[in-house]
């Protein structure tokens, strides 16, 4: 019998080309097939056809995976020059007279400012007031616009990709180029998002409908988005916003309550094809994005469902009492996978396979074979929140995520906890003790973990649930420090200690992780600070406050010199903890023999 | 190389404690313990918090004396419990002080029953509290103290 794993490298193998598109070397880097420096060739090969939105796109996806070199920012440079504006507004003109939402041009405006060229061509503020003119003028989101005439285009009345992309666009306004009020902006896509909830008029409401116009109201595949921007907007603003809810409701009825049966796998009183549809009960193509964005979004939601639908993803991904996951992307019913090739297409409607449907197919019976544990504490995936572009995979990056067929190794980002892997004919168990990235090593036939190794902390922002270190009231005082010398970046080494005592004096064996850098505000001896109304003055030789987890013993590189925690104290906000307070004491140096 | 003088007092100590005299509050629960040198190199408060441990004895370093009084070598070694209170929910279920008092019985009885070297007292100091940030550490000294005579 074939095992999960060999299906993975079977499609790996099966891709042709991963170098010439950037999908390919997206999810190239992620299969271990290609490296970051192959972005270079081809936001060369984009500047050298004038393709200059295509460019963007590149750096967008270098920023992603972390990769930066003078031949990126040589192309950026040429984007910024050469990408055509519209004549009355800073507002790139993708096509004639047309703007089309989400692109990742939008980082234009940053991107001008960092690399300080073509900074008054790029105006996020005007651009701004182009755009929010045509929100205003047509009282909806928009799919294009034409941003000097202040007019722009809905399809089937509007839809729900109109409401994601255009809010897309105001984060990136907002977020990447500064331009505050976009901020309001975005809540208001979000409240014309509204719009869609319940547009049939069930009782009780459980959708987000498709789009306005008669006939298009029911379950369209790429509402996952909707967390990718408006989550993402959730976590940006620090609150929670009003009916924010009504996404795990949709996620419940759309994908959890009825399992493989749920209205996003099936055609209403059809066919039930266990992979995403594009439209139920009206389009039934399946969408290797849609059910990739599925996905994705189910492990993102996780820590929101009830326990009855985790009990029914759990079972959806492990096979149990139903089709297993990544099988149903294989079967014939999905129609997205040849069995004599080891190729997908993108959609079941294509006519044939491609590289890009294989890549990314390999992609998700990767992130298939994986699942939250029975085992508590139960530990979950950590996607981070991201779309750009309708249809977007890129939330599963390299930084977070790889597969390693050759040496069995795969990198994953995790929230602590047990998960559950599934590559192999069994399935093993690993306990990841905190929140970040691993590399995981298994042996041959992937049925036992040989070691997994902590790499470093979640590299996303905008993650659902917010890794270890973040709060609002945090952020809120860290903000207070911002333009102090006391707000640092120091090295944390977290002390643990072995299960082993030394058989001589009776101490445990010490072992320091790996560094993990994190944000603390140090008070030195001699200053004084106050953090919400207490003051603080050091005796020691300073005084650290952080929302990282430290513990007494645990070592704090600052100013290049190793310090020790002691005497730490948890700081409460109301019922919950704003901060770790410690002394830290400066270490003696040490002396070489 | 000569034998760091804590490991006799170590070394007697493990043997000879008997577990069962040693318990939570419920007077039956054995505590889980562990005797090492002291300054133990670690903060206490991550063994009681990460190990479980309940109750730590740390023998620290001796003292001694020369007298020409008929007694060669006067040494005194100290050996300290520590204890933290302990709850399950909101319920107590370890008090430190009454820790340390269950210590400090079998530290007599141990050294009672296993007399050693020379001549030995063993002086007991009041209990101490330490504050550790968000732990609060008990503490007893029980000073050992032995004679060894001129040959």
């Amino acid at each position: 019998m074939t095992e999960l794993y060999e299906y993975i490298d079977n499609s790996i193998a099966a891709v042709s080309d991963f170098t010439s598109y950037l999908e390919g070397i997206f999810q190239g880097i992620i299969l271990s097939q290609k490296s970051l420096s192959d972005f270079d060739t081809l936001i060369a090969a984009e500047a050298g056809a004038s393709d200059w939105k295509d460019v963007a796109k590149v750096k967008r996806f270098c920023e992603i995976c972390g990769w930066e070199s003078s031949t990126v920012n040589t192309h950026v440079k040429s984007f910024l020059l050469n990408m055509d504006m519209f004549d009355n507004y800073a507002v790139p003109e993708m096509t004639l007279n047309t703007f089309t939402i989400g692109h990742p041009a939008m980082h234009g405006y940053r991107w001008a400012k960092e690399l300080n060229y073509q900074t008054v061509k790029w105006d996020a503020d005007d651009a701004f007031t182009g755009i929010h003119a045509v929100l205003v003028n047509e009282a909806d989101t928009f799919y294009r616009a034409n941003i000097d005439a202040g007019t722009g285009s809905q399809d089937k009345g509007g839809r729900i990709y109109e409401k994601n992309q255009t809010g897309c666009t105001f984060f990136d306004l907002w977020e990447s180029a500064g331009v505050a009020s976009a901020k309001t902006d975005l809540l208001q896509c979000w409240t014309y998002l509204q719009t869609h909830w319940n547009e049939s008029g069930l009782n009780p409401p459980d959708r987000y409908d498709y789009a306005k116009d008669t006939g298009y109201d029911g379950w369209v595949w790429d509402t996952p988005e909707i967390l990718e921007v408006f989550g993402r907007m959730q976590v940006a603003l620090g609150y929670p916003v009003t009916n924010f809810k009504r996404i795990y409701t949709h996620a419940a009825a759309g994908y959890l309550d009825a399992k493989w049966a749920s209205r996003h796998w099936i055609i209403d009183g059809g066919t039930q094809y266990e992979v995403c549809v594009h439209h139920n009960d009206a389009n039934s193509e399946r969408r290797m994005q849609g059910t990739f964005q599925a996905h994705v979004f189910l492990h993102q939601i996780w820590n929101h469902m009830t326990d009855t639908q985790k009990d029914n993803y759990r079972d959806m991904l492990k096979g149990t009492t139903v089709t297993q996951a990544y099988q149903t992307l294989l079967s014939a019913t999905a129609g997205l996978y040849n069995t004599e090739t080891n190729a997908f297409k993108l959609d079941s409607t294509d006519g044939a396979t491609s590289d890009v449907g294989t890549a990314s197919g390999a992609t998700l019976l990767f992130l298939l074979g994986m699942c939250p544990s029975t085992t508590r504490p139960v530990g979950t995936l950590a996607i981070p929140l991201y779309t750009q572009m309708l249809g977007s995979m890129f939330m599963v990056g390299p930084k977070s995520f790889r597969w390693d067929g050759t040496n069995k190794k795969i990198r994953i980002a995790v929230f602590s906890g047990n998960l559950t892997f599934m590559y192999g004919s069994t399935n093993v168990d690993h306990y990841f003790p905190r929140d970040g990235v691993y590399e995981v090593y298994f042996s041959e036939d992937y049925n036992t973990v040989l070691n997994a190794a902590y790499i470093g902390p979640l590299p996303g922002k905008y993650y659902l649930d917010l890794p270890e270190g973040w709060n609002q009231t945090w952020n809120d005082v860290k903000r207070t420090f911002s333009n102090s010398k006391m707000l640092s970046t120091v090295v944390l080494r977290r002390l643990t200690l072995s299960t082993q005592t030394d058989a001589t004096t009776g101490w445990y064996d010490k072992e320091y992780l790996s560094d993990v850098e994190i944000e603390a505000i140090i008070t030195p001896k001699g200053a004084s600070t106050r953090i919400l109304g207490v003051g603080i003055y050091a005796s020691k030789s300073s005084i650290i406050s952080t929302a990282y987890t430290i513990n007494d013993g645990d070592q704090i590189i600052y100013n290049g010199s190793p310090h020790e925690v002691e005497n730490m104290e948890i700081i409460p906000k109301g019922d919950k903890t704003l901060c770790y307070r410690a002394d830290l004491k400066m270490l003696p140096l040490r002396v070489e023999a | 190389m000569s034998t760091d003088p804590r490991a006799s007092i170590k070394t007697l100590l493990d043997a000879s404690i008997t577990d069962a005299n040693l318990t939570r509050d419920d007077a039956a629960t054995e505590l889980k313990w562990i005797c090492m040198y002291g300054p133990c190199d670690v903060p206490l408060d991550r063994l009681f918090n990460e190990k479980g441990l309940d109750l730590i004895f740390t023998i620290e370093d001796s003292t001694s004396a020369i007298t020409t009084l008929g007694v060669s070598h006067i040494g005194s070694f100290p050996v300290k419990a520590w204890a933290v209170d302990k709850y399950s929910g909101d319920a107590k279920i370890i008090t430190a002080a009454l820790v340390l008092w269950k210590a400090t019985k079998e530290l007599r009885s141990v050294f009672l029953a296993n007399p050693w070297g020379s001549l030995r007292s063993l002086k007991e100091d009041s209990v101490e509290v330490h504050d550790l940030g968000s732990t609060r550490v008990w503490s007893k000294n029980h000073e050992i103290e032995y004679k060894t005579y001129s040959a």
